[in-house]
């Protein structure tokens, strides 16, 4: 008498159980692949914002002196300091809220502890307070109300 | 297997999870320190105290002490120099000053002083603070000591209490080379003559000058027995000058309205009016004598804004003079 085995179910279990297996593993490697991608430019966008966020910390400005000068044409002398741990670029200039071209090429690269006398000419009158402000290209300001 | 695998990704999710956290910290970490570190520049602005407690007068340079009361050592950079005359200076130095510390200052090389020089200056700090002196202007000459409290105040500076003459040019005007101190007069007798007196308002309001004002020369040597008035010039406008018509000098009239000398400031009056309200000028009399005088400076003013319209009458000054007329 012959026995002949006519079931080939374990191994087709087996094959299915090990295509599911790799299946499984290369879903899970697409998976950290993308997941890896976008911590990648959540990370990214976050260390730009507070490298940003750094430097804007350690920049810092004052105005010293205002000199309202007269002669043939009255101006403005605001001498600058960076009071700050880094360089500062100087983008504007603004007397009474409105912006004014200096005697300097904006935008001006003051190194730390530098001054700059911003001169521009203006037709003050004497008694009278002015608004002065200065502002980086990190958009920090520095601000002061001054006589004439 | 399965649980193997699942494993695998259990620890490999974790791993991704706290890296991202601990990066996250990391960065927090980092930025703190920075805000810290500016924070702390910041304190150290606040907290620079310096006060320049003794100006020099009567020095060629700029010569000052400077205290460190505060709780940082400080860098002192900039130099600030105003003149009266409305002309600005800056200059760099570099001096540090311990806290507790008391320091003498001599200004740049370049900032030579004059003794007529009036000024005000400020000195700048490396964390950008600036510190000027508790006067709110020097003058570089020795002065007086004491004080007394009087409407008006004469400072006794060279330029001061000055006179012009008649020259052989019409108008005489207030140049270097024509003005004169005008304690000690050795000029010729018949020449028109023109005072000028600077005198310091100390009321807190404008006052105005009338026209009553007026300076009375009184001296003993006319009459050994008795005082009597040599001169007696009235206020004529400010900024007159000498001009001749026809054989006579003259000098501006005073306005009608008065002159006004604002709140705290100095301003010159000028005399030389035989009359009040007139315009002809006094001239020297007398012959080769020596004259001593007590010049009486009298001002008559109103102040502003006062409600009782109140003519108030002050003399400014008791000037010692000599006039000597040389022909």
């Amino acid at each position: 008498m012959t026995y002949v085995s006519t079931s080939k179910k374990g191994i087709s279990t087996l094959v299915a159980t090990i295509l599911m297996i790799n299946t499984a593993i290369v879903m899970g490697a697409v998976m950290i692949a993308w997941a890896m991608g976008l911590i990648g430019t959540y990370q990214g966008g976050t260390q730009i914002q507070y490298m940003l966020m750094g430097e804007r910390a350690q920049e810092a400005i004052v105005i010293e002196h205002v000199w309202f000068m007269t002669g043939p044409s009255k101006s403005i002398i605001v001498f600058v300091r960076n009071v700050g741990a880094r360089e500062t670029d100087l983008v504007s200039l603004y007397v009474g809220g409105s912006s004014y071209a200096a005697n300097v090429t904006w935008p001006y690269t003051l190194p730390t502890s530098n001054k700059v006398a911003l001169q521009i000419t203006y037709n003050w009158a004497y008694g009278t307070s002015y608004l002065i402000v200065v502002a980086t290209k990190r958009g920090n300001q520095a601000r002061g109300e001054w006589t004439a | 297997m399965s649980g193997v695998i699942s494993g695998v990704f259990l620890v490999a999710v974790a791993v991704m999870i706290f890296n991202v956290l601990a990066w996250q910290f990391f960065q927090a970490d980092a930025h703190n320190r920075l805000v810290r570190e500016a924070q702390q520049r910041e304190w150290e602005r606040f907290n620079e105290r310096l006060a320049i407690v003794n100006v020099e007068v009567g020095t060629v340079y700029l010569n000052f002490t400077l205290k460190n009361y505060g709780a940082v050592a400080s860098h002192i950079v900039d130099l600030f120099v105003k003149f009266a005359n409305g002309t600005y200076q800056a200059y760099t130095l570099n001096t540090w000053i311990n806290p507790g510390n008391t320091t003498r200052i001599i200004g740049p090389s370049k900032l030579k002083l004059q003794l007529t020089d009036i000024y005000d200056f400020q000195i700048g700090t490396e964390r950008g603070n600036l510190f000027a002196p508790a006067e709110p202007s020097i003058i570089n000459q020795t002065q007086p000591m004491g004080s007394q409290n009087v409407p008006f105040t004469l400072s006794f500076l060279q330029d001061a209490f000055e006179y012009i003459r008649e020259g052989p040019i019409s108008p005489v005007t207030w140049t270097s080379e024509n003005k004169k101190p005008a304690w000690r007069i050795v000029d010729e007798k018949g020449k028109a003559v023109l005072f000028r007196v600077n005198v310091t308002s100390t009321y807190k309001s404008d006052v105005l000058l009338l026209s009553g004002s007026s300076m009375l020369l009184v001296t003993p040597d006319l009459d050994a027995s008795t005082m009597k008035i040599g001169y007696r010039m009235y206020v004529v406008n400010e900024g007159s000058v000498l001009t001749k018509d026809g054989q006579k000098w003259y000098a501006n009239q005073f306005p009608s309205g008065g002159q006004w000398i604002q709140a705290g400031k100095s301003r010159y009056v000028y005399f030389s009016a035989k009359n009040e309200n007139g315009t002809e000028s006094t001239t020297l009399i007398d012959s080769a004598q020596d004259y001593n005088y007590q010049n009486y400076v009298a001002i008559f003013y109103k102040i502003k804004n006062d409600l009782s319209n109140t003519t108030f009458g002050a003399t400014v000054a008791v000037i010692a003079m000599q006039i000597k007329t040389t022909n």
